[in-house]
């Protein structure tokens, strides 16, 4: 592998894992308003959440092309506002990871806030705890494997995008070239040896991955101390 | 120790409506009697505002100071949480994946008084729970479960005990040193207590007054002693019925028609021909439970 591969491994590692890290703040209020919320949008929302499950990732790519090029006005104030264009440039991959990778998180999320029934918040409140309190103090304790599963699943989702990233980050090195865009071009050019080493390492990560999450969904549920 | 509670208002439940009108001096602690499924977890709920289908009215005097809870039309005006209530709940409602300690940790660092000093480790031995404060709530048994339950309740510090059955999965020993201890608790405390039970013999020792509810409604109320009759095992009833109309009373034969409230025709298959009944008539209303024999276990759990 040569100093480009590398600098591909770490460019991803970097997008997966700020958009692991920015996507936990931002699903964790979404993930409670869909569990506790009773409001005929909230369908809606969950639907539009699940899209990137079934859309073709060159959909969303493309859309997100359109609305955040330089010409169209978002992607025009973004650019008035930091002088950088969100196409083609590693905060639009950012940004494009979190909404393709948003139901990776919010999921797990969701199922772990769900399992924490409206009796265990009755009971925290009848001691005094406001429902802030009680979701700080009752809901994300118990969602801490929640947590982990969203994040191992978010991070690992973030290292095997390829579609949205070609659509609109293209391949340019240190900025957009990740992993999967670099294991492309290589079988392009019929490099195999690159192809094959970098392929196996992504194989092996994500295997790696997904068992955590599965050893970690059978573990016994540990016991919260103080 | 001061206190009156008021309680006004409707809601349904399962296509079963049901009108609650309760006016109680808590003064002295309170006792709710009542078959399975008379409204009686739903009144405590209602009081504590945990009951989301509840419209009307909850007005409460506590140490003197008058507080308005709920108007109809208006929900909640005083959330859960700033109610200062303590309530013990049927199935306890611990948290999962917790020690003991945590548990009443939770409740101790959101205490009303945190300035009150609490013995906890006094309570814990009294309670019997003094050797499980490190274990984790899933490995209690049922018994131990509802005593950590209390524990926690009490440790709160709360201005109105609400409890319902808190001492069922309790074998007899356990129960009384419960009785006594909860009594003193809330002498020393001056907090007025509303009591649910299915048995008589625990609320003529815990409660001094007492109200019968059947389908949603009260139906009796009055010294606890007078209530039962005297015979606390007439609390252990399996079905009350709020009213009977008499078809035929035969003085020679000593036979008795009654029909019941098509209401509360269901209560009939509680009992099978051969029980003994206890019955009453008073002027307003007339009324007969039914069988004291067999007595419902202790243990059962009230659905509603």
């Amino acid at each position: 592998m040569t100093a480009a591969d590398f600098q591909a491994v770490w460019l991803t590692a970097l997008l997966a894992g700020t958009t692991t890290l920015l996507l936990m703040p931002l699903a964790t209020p979404l993930a409670w308003w869909l569990v506790r919320s009773s409001s005929s949008v909230r369908s809606v929302v969950e639907a539009v959440v699940a899209l990137p499950l079934v859309l073709p990732p060159t959909v969303l790519g493309f859309y997100l092309l359109v609305i955040l090029n330089p010409t169209a006005p978002v992607g025009a104030f973004w650019v008035s506002i930091t002088g950088q264009s969100l196409t083609f440039s590693f905060s639009g991959l950012v940004l494009a990871s979190i909404l393709y990778s948003l139901p990776f998180m919010v999921q797990p999320l969701a199922t772990a806030f769900r399992s924490v029934s409206q009796e265990t918040l009755d009971a925290a409140a009848t001691l005094g705890a406001s429902p802030r309190d009680q979701l700080i103090s009752v809901v994300l304790p118990a969602a801490k494997r929640g947590f982990l599963t969203g994040s191992v699943l978010t991070f690992a989702h973030t290292v095997g995008e390829f579609g949205v990233v070609l659509m609109m980050g293209g391949n340019i090195p240190g900025e957009t070239r990740v992993l999967s865009i670099a294991i492309y071009e290589h079988v392009e050019t019929l490099n195999y040896d690159a192809a094959h080493a970098m392929a196996l390492g992504l194989l092996v990560f994500s295997f790696v991955s997904l068992w955590a999450v599965y050893r970690l969904a059978s573990q016994r549920v540990e016991v919260i101390r103080g | 120790m001061s206190g009156r509670l008021l309680v006004e208002g409707k809601l349904s439940r399962g296509g079963l409506s049901i009108d609650l009108s309760v006016d109680l001096d808590l003064s002295h602690p309170v006792g709710i009697l009542g078959p399975t499924g008379a409204g009686k977890t739903t009144l405590l709920k209602t009081i504590a505002g945990l009951d989301r289908g509840f419209s009307g009215r909850v007005e409460v005097t506590l140490q003197g100071q008058h507080e308005i809870w709920s108007v109809p039309g208006r929900g909640d005006l005083v959330p859960v949480h700033r109610r200062g209530l303590g309530v013990v709940f049927q199935d306890g409602r611990l948290f999962s994946g917790r020690t003991v300690q945590a548990n009443l940790d939770y409740a101790i660092r959101r205490a009303r008084a945190l300035g009150r000093a609490q013995d906890v480790t006094k309570m814990a031995r009294a309670l019997d729970i003094a050797s499980l404060l490190q274990r984790p709530v899933e490995l209690l048994s049922g018994g131990e479960w509802q005593r950590v339950a209390i524990a926690r309740t009490l440790l709160s510090q709360p201005r109105l005990l609400l409890m319902d059955e808190p001492m069922a999965a309790n074998d007899n020993a356990h129960r009384d040193v419960l009785v006594d201890y909860l009594s003193d608790w809330r002498e020393q405390h001056d907090t007025p207590l509303i009591y649910v039970s299915h048995s008589g013999a625990e609320l003529e020792r815990l409660a001094s007054q007492c109200l019968v509810m059947a389908h949603g409604r009260v139906v009796a109320q009055g010294k606890t002693a007078e209530v039962i009759g005297g015979d606390s095992k007439a609390a252990d009833a399996v079905a009350i019925f709020s009213s009977a109309t008499v078809l035929s009373a035969d003085a020679v034969t000593g036979v008795l028609t009654v029909q019941v409230n098509p209401g509360d025709a269901d209560n009939l298959k509680q009992i099978t021909i051969g029980d003994q009944v206890t019955l009453g008539v008073s002027e307003s209303a007339s009324g007969f439970r039914a069988p004291l024999q067999p007595q419902p276990g202790e243990d059962e759990r009230e659905s509603d």
